[in-house]
């Protein structure tokens, strides 16, 4: 995995079309106010279907983005004058952070053409990059949106995909795409041309909620059953770019973020391993740990490390340490449960969730038995929507197997195969039903 | 290719409904790479890369009748052009099977050549 380099340079092309639009847009939102986003999204994007034609024909500029923006800009000046006379007032379009007035006199972009081009080099300033990139991560965050709006709002601006790329990495039709995707927008409109560019440091009472789209992202990626791999993994490496460009800022690095960086690539470590031959879902103890990626293993350790300053013990923190116990393990049976119940009884403390009670059931099942593993699930009152997830049968299911009793165990069994959403975990599901009826109280994998 | 080759037209037509899709950054990077290596290997005969059309146009008619979009009742809307000087339509047409613009689903090009008047 290379490491985010913040000062790449701006050499023609070697930069995905992806990654300039992004660094375009988030500029030059920040020139012109986060209310006229969408229009800027358009008008980059404007830039780079005139690139289709324009640099066959006329070669590949030296400085790509500084065209694209310059372009961009262009088109955007021009939207906004269209905009003026359907009366919507440019003053207050663009004027909106005070930047230079535009020459009224001028019938073309007068302004733009006397801009030298050489001032948009400094759009490679690496700081820069990375605060107009975080500033509209942290605009995207607001508390005003959606959670799953918030979600589409980073992939299109800061991800750069477009709706159907979207559709296809969130497992939902694009006609949802859009209608999250309008509501958020809506929400970056209403914050109307008085917003001055709010300073990073302003926006620093976001971070939690930042945190939680990254580790969100990373999720749909990591968790979700888009059938291809490189498809998962793209969403899973934005997450953990995100977090690396929070972690690399002054205004935006914390122990959380260390955290989330390390939790991330702990487990993005094991993305291969978890599937086995014909695309079965391998489970923790069935993986080969050769298959580790042991690169992103040791980063991740030296985020958790460097997450220990300070004395706030985040979620992150917690979870990333449960991911380190399993990626330094070595071998299923040697995992260190006691240390794994441990900090999901922290978890617990930090965020009271069934899902961590579940997940400390199943480790003190490995660590002292499944009577022990189902003494703390039948004290816990499962919620409906609990109750009603496959994994909580699954779960109660292969302890009660594993505890020798068959037809309790066939029964949560079938409940959870009703649930499953998957056919890959079905599958699994079926295998331990195959176990039940055979009578095999042992591990499967 | 000489100088008294003729010239060609290439019309490029795409499904309406395909007209409005915006594509990603990715796929325009991809369509990039398409439309240089097909300006590079044609580089003598395509004289002209041409453009792109916006959406929407008038539609003026003889009998004084204008209308907006000239479009809306039609399957496919005419895209884009290029000019490339070609020995013959044979070979005007097969330069044009190999147009990027023909990546898009249901998208054809239409080869006229010019009449020079």
């Amino acid at each position: 995995m290379a490491p985010f380099t913040a000062a790449d340079g701006d050499e023609p092309l070697a930069r995905a079309f992806r990654d300039h639009y992004r660094r375009v847009v988030t500029r030059l939102a920040r020139e012109c106010g986060f209310h006229l986003t969408e229009m800027v999204e358009d008008a980059v994007q404007g830039a780079m279907v005139a690139a289709l034609r324009a640099w066959p024909r006329s070669g590949t500029p030296h400085h790509v983005e500084a065209w694209l923006t310059q372009v961009a800009r262009h088109r955007l000046l021009d939207e906004l004058r269209r905009s003026e006379r359907r009366n919507l007032s440019l003053d207050e379009a663009w004027h909106a952070d005070g930047s230079p007035a535009d020459d009224e006199s001028g019938a073309d972009s007068g302004a733009l053409h006397g801009e030298p081009a050489a001032a948009d080099a400094d759009v490679t300033m690496a700081g820069e990059i990375a605060d107009d990139e975080l500033r509209m991560l942290f605009v995207c965050a607001d508390e005003a949106i959606p959670l799953p709006s918030q979600l589409v709002l980073a992939l299109k601006i800061l991800g750069g995909f477009s709706t159907r790329e979207i559709a296809l990495r969130l497992m939902t039709s694009e006609e949802n795409v859009q209608k999250r995707l309008s509501r958020g927008r809506d929400r970056l409109r209403q914050l109307g041309p008085a917003l001055e560019t709010p300073s990073l440091q302003a926006l620093q009472g976001r971070r939690d909620a930042v945190l939680r789209i990254v580790y969100l992202l990373f999720n749909e990626g990591y968790s979700s059953a888009v059938p291809d791999q490189l498809i998962r993994r793209e969403l899973c490496n934005e997450a953990m770019r995100l977090a690396r460009v929070m972690a690399a800022h002054p205004a935006c690095a914390a122990p959380e973020v260390d955290a989330l960086l390390a939790l991330m690539l702990l487990h993005s470590a094991r993305f291969d391993a978890r599937l086995g031959p014909g695309g079965a879902l391998m489970l923790l103890q069935a993986q080969d740990r050769t298959r580790w990626d042991h690169a992103a293993i040791a980063e991740g350790l030296h985020w958790l490390a460097r997450s220990g300053r300070g004395t706030h013990f985040s979620r992150y923190h917690a979870e990333a340490a449960v991911a380190a116990v399993h990626c330094t393990a070595p071998s299923f049976e040697q995992t260190d449960w006691a240390e794994i119940v441990a900090l999901y009884m922290m978890l617990e403390r930090i965020e009271p969730s069934p899902l961590y009670v579940l997940n400390r059931a199943i480790a003190l099942a490995e660590w002292q038995g499944p009577e022990a593993g189902l003494a703390v699930l039948q004290a816990l009152q499962p919620p409906g929507w609990l109750a009603r997830y496959y994994l909580w049968d699954a779960t109660l299911g292969e302890l009660e197997r594993r505890a020798g009793r068959f037809a309790t165990a066939t029964t949560h069994l079938q409940r959870a195969l009703a649930q499953a959403p998957h056919p890959i975990e079905r599958e699994l599901i079926e295998r331990r039903l195959a176990a039940c009826t055979r009578g095999d109280m042992g591990a499967q994998s | 290719m000489t100088a008294s080759n003729p010239k060609f037209l290439l019309a490029y037509r795409q499904p309406a409904a395909a007209a409005g899709y915006q594509p990603s950054p990715t796929e325009l990077q991809q369509m990039l790479a398409q439309w240089t290596a097909w300006k590079q290997r044609f580089h003598d005969e395509i004289v002209d890369l041409g453009d792109g059309l916006k959406p929407g146009g008038k539609l003026v008619r003889s009998e004084g009748v204008t209308t907006d979009g000239p479009f809306v009742e039609a399957k496919e809307v005419l895209g884009g052009y290029s000019i490339v000087q070609a020995a013959n339509l044979a070979r005007a047409a097969e330069i044009s099977r190999s147009c990027p613009v023909l990546m898009i689903p249901g998208a054809s090009v239409e080869v006229r050549e010019l009449a020079a008047y």
